[in-house]
């Protein structure tokens, strides 16, 4: 650990004990890291030294993460309580009887006056947090947002993260996988919340925030300069929040914002729509990527990155624009090819109405989802929306080409009956041509072929019997239409196997009985 | 005294699943050598044997034949409550009226006992002789499925024809006709995938495809169907089940009439 890193770290301690006198209150480190803005394995230390200084009046919640050892494929996330993991101390087992591998690793998850004896508890501030952080107009920034503490490194996304601030922070390691595991979707949602106004201390913010002020007033000039129609005030936030996390963020970790950035950069024109709330929300926190992602241009050193970066930034922007400015009736449209985009054709009797109910219920989920404590959904929420999106992008061009979605279905049966066409063809031409061979390989590699000649002469020839079945179909279909099913069975097989000489008269193959071919024992 | 535990559970689901469309009241054999039912549908078209020998289980104990009688959707019913990882017992007592499948979870964590009352059915046993067939064609079970399902949307009938060509099905009905040619191929990257025609003379026969479609629900129990063909037989349809036995089908296939007026 830095030694730098541990001093501001340490300047925090006197405030979480401060809050630590709220019996009441619980202080996890996903928390701690979004108050106070940094990063979620600086949290985690930062809880340790103060249990290591105020150990004694305090109960701590572990999290035990590592393999199982009975059950070798499981690798297991366990909380709990600081007497259930110091009885195990030596080898590590939890007193839930499960026993880690050797290399486990063991953190602070939390702090508090006293173990709680519901577990909503421990998640409850953190969600508040994060609810609150989410609810933030979208143009201000926030570390939830842009999922700056995410230690979660991906080699695929680059994070543009001002270089000043990455340089003053080393990357750094992460230790356990369960650390990832944990941190990664606990803080993807919450981290944006960090900086708005929550129940605890908004003064430490401030603080830090004027620090990283002075330390990066060139980046937040460079920000300020940016004017990229409404949000440059977006991005200077941005650029500010960067400063303050530069420290306790490492310098490439891949965040799930850029990547979301990405993702939605094709497909997001028409995502946004949706004026719904739960849409909305999305849309917002894409604005908000979006203004991140420029923000981080504008901050970077590097002129060529710069310029790059603007390039795609400023399209996705345009885009995302337009969509704010999409109308409810195309909404509706849209709304329509999401719920069937695989099927348009399907004969629903009122799809329409059907989708929109889809989506009303879909937007449900969203906002019940948004509700829930766990951060985990949100991520995935957020995920669905860039989904949910794309989907909607394929409408729109589907709309574009037909103009309305219907339109669609009112063409596809038409396209229906041509295929009945073809299959009839065949049989309904056969009569008067009396000649047709069409051999083909179908789409599971077999050869098909459907023959209609007429036969010369050979009399058990099989061209000759089925002209024989051609002439019986068209002459005698009226009459045998509605022939029972073993009527209509005779008559078929005598046509097919019966002698090509013979008309196709009545004929029939008669079924054998198994009987007459084994005898009783 | 009759115990057999088997383990792979499922398959016994499986038979039962592939038999009990076409048959709905069998009685099941039991002697030393195996497990063993024969049924014919009831307009006595198609025959279905099953045979799953005794070392196919993990236990076997038959200490003297047995014939149970059982109502297959019965026992297709309580066989659907086991789950299929679980390892089946069949119980059932000299002289007692009902038999007992015993399902027990892999884990060995949870047992059940289900008891069907045994029924008496006077079945008729035919004796099947080991023939010759003119032609034998082994081909993916799935694929022969697809066939028959594919032809009985165009007709109630299928003409089995095999020549050196290959194995064709052909249908015919009111909306026209089919054929489907499978050729002989064996340069498949697995065994299963392949086709293989053994034919000593060629050999058309027509049946009726209702009965195919029923035989095709055995496609679960293996990879690989073998279709045998004779002109004056019944067709085969067999499945093997892995290394305990097979589940075969027999068809008679429709006659045409003028042939036996001339006869």
């Amino acid at each position: 650990m830095a030694a730098a890193v541990d001093q501001a770290l340490l300047d925090l301690l006197p405030q979480i004990h401060a809050l630590f006198s709220d019996p009441l209150r619980v202080i996890s480190y996903k928390w701690l890291s979004r108050n106070f803005c940094v990063s979620s394995n600086d949290a985690k230390r930062l809880l340790q030294e103060f249990v290591n200084k105020h150990g004694t009046d305090l109960q701590v919640i572990y999290s035990v993460s590592g393999w199982l050892k009975n059950n070798p494929q499981n690798y297991c996330v366990k909380l709990t309580s600081g007497p259930n993991l110091k009885v195990i101390y030596g080898s590590v087992f939890l007193l839930t009887k499960q026993e880690f591998k050797d290399s486990c690793s063991i953190q602070i998850y939390s702090v508090q006056a006293s173990i709680p004896k519901d577990t909503a508890v421990l998640w409850n501030p953190e969600f508040v947090q994060a609810e609150e952080l989410f609810n933030q107009p979208f143009d201000k920034e926030n570390c939830l947002r842009d999922n700056r503490f995410c230690g979660i490194l991906n080699s695929f996304v680059k994070r543009t993260s001002s270089g000043k601030h990455v340089s003053s922070l080393p990357p750094k390691p992460i230790n356990s996988a369960a650390a990832a595991a944990l941190s990664k979707p606990s803080i993807i949602p919450k981290e944006q919340a960090q900086q708005e106004n929550l129940p605890g201390p908004s003064i430490p913010k401030e603080v830090i925030g004027n620090k990283a002020e002075k330390n990066n007033s060139s980046a937040l000039v460079k920000g300020s300069n940016d004017s990229v129609v409404k949000e440059s005030s977006t991005s200077d936030h941005a650029s500010k929040n960067k400063a303050q996390n530069g420290k306790a963020q490492p310098g490439n970790g891949g965040s799930l914002a850029t990547m979301w950035g990405r993702a939605s950069a094709k497909p997001k024109p028409p995502t946004t729509t949706n004026s719904t709330a739960a849409a909305s929300v999305a849309a917002t926190a894409d604005a908000q990527i979006c203004a991140k992602e420029k923000a981080d241009a504008n901050s970077s050193d590097d002129e060529q990155g710069v310029s790059y970066k603007r390039g795609s930034n400023g399209a996705n922007n345009r885009k995302r624009r337009a969509v704010f400015d999409f109308s409810d009736d195309e909404e509706e449209e849209n709304v329509i090819s999401i719920a069937s985009p695989e099927s348009p054709a399907q004969l629903a009797p009122n799809p329409v109405a059907e989708a929109s109910e889809d989506t009303k219920e879909y937007q449900k989920k969203l906002e019940s989802k948004q509700d829930k404590p766990n951060s985990v959904k949100d991520c995935s929420k957020r995920m669905d929306s860039d989904i949910f999106s794309e989907h909607n992008a394929k409408s729109a061009n589907t709309t574009n080409h037909s103009g309305i979605t219907l339109k669609e279905k009112s063409t596809d049966p038409p396209m229906d009956d041509s295929k009945k066409d073809q299959t009839v063809a065949p049989a309904s031409t056969s009569p008067k041509r009396r000649k047709v061979l069409k051999t083909r390989i179908d789409e599971r590699g077999r050869e098909v072929t459907e023959v209609v000649w007429e036969g010369e002469a050979a009399a058990g020839d099989k061209a000759e019997k089925n002209v024989g079945n051609a002439d019986a179909g068209s002459r005698a279909t009226l009459p045998s239409k509605p022939q029972p099913a073993s009527n209509t069975d005779k008559s078929k097989a005598s046509s097919k196997s019966a002698a090509g000489s013979k008309r196709p008269a009545k004929a029939g193959a008669k079924q054998g009985n198994i009987m007459s071919f084994f005898k009783k024992v | 005294m009759l115990e057999l535990r088997l383990v792979q559970g499922s398959l016994l689901k499986k038979v039962l699943e592939a038999i009990r469309e076409l048959v709905t009241d069998a009685n099941f054999d039991c002697s030393g050598t195996g497990f063993s039912l024969q049924a014919m549908d009831s307009s006595h078209v198609a025959l279905v044997a099953l045979l799953l020998r005794a070392e196919g289980f993990e236990h076997y104990r038959c200490d003297r034949n047995l014939s149970m009688g059982m109502n297959l959707n019965n026992m297709a019913k309580m066989l659907r409550c086991a789950g299929n990882d679980d390892i089946i017992t069949i119980k059932a007592d000299d002289g007692s009226d009902t038999v007992t499948f015993m399902f027990e979870s892999p884990k060995q964590d949870k047992i059940a006992d289900f008891e069907m009352k045994l029924m008496d059915i006077d079945s008729e046993h035919l004796g099947i002789p080991d023939s010759e067939y003119q032609a034998i064609v082994r081909m993916p079970s799935s694929e022969f499925m697809r066939i028959c399902k594919d032809l009985s949307s165009i007709g109630d009938t299928v003409v089995i024809s095999v020549t050196k060509e290959g194995v064709k099905f052909s249908t015919s009905g009111e909306i026209g006709s089919a054929n489907i040619v499978c050729r002989q191929n064996q340069t498949v990257d697995k065994p299963e995938e392949a086709t293989i025609i053994e034919m000593q003379e060629p050999v058309s026969l027509t049946f009726a495809l209702r009965y195919m479609n029923s035989f095709t629900k055995a496609s679960s129990l293996s990879e690989q169907v073998t279709i045998s063909l004779s002109s004056e037989l019944p067709v085969v349809v067999e499945y093997k089940i892995a290394e305990m036995g097979y589940i075969r089908f027999y068809l008679a296939p429709k006659i045409e009439e003028d042939e036996e007026m001339k006869s």
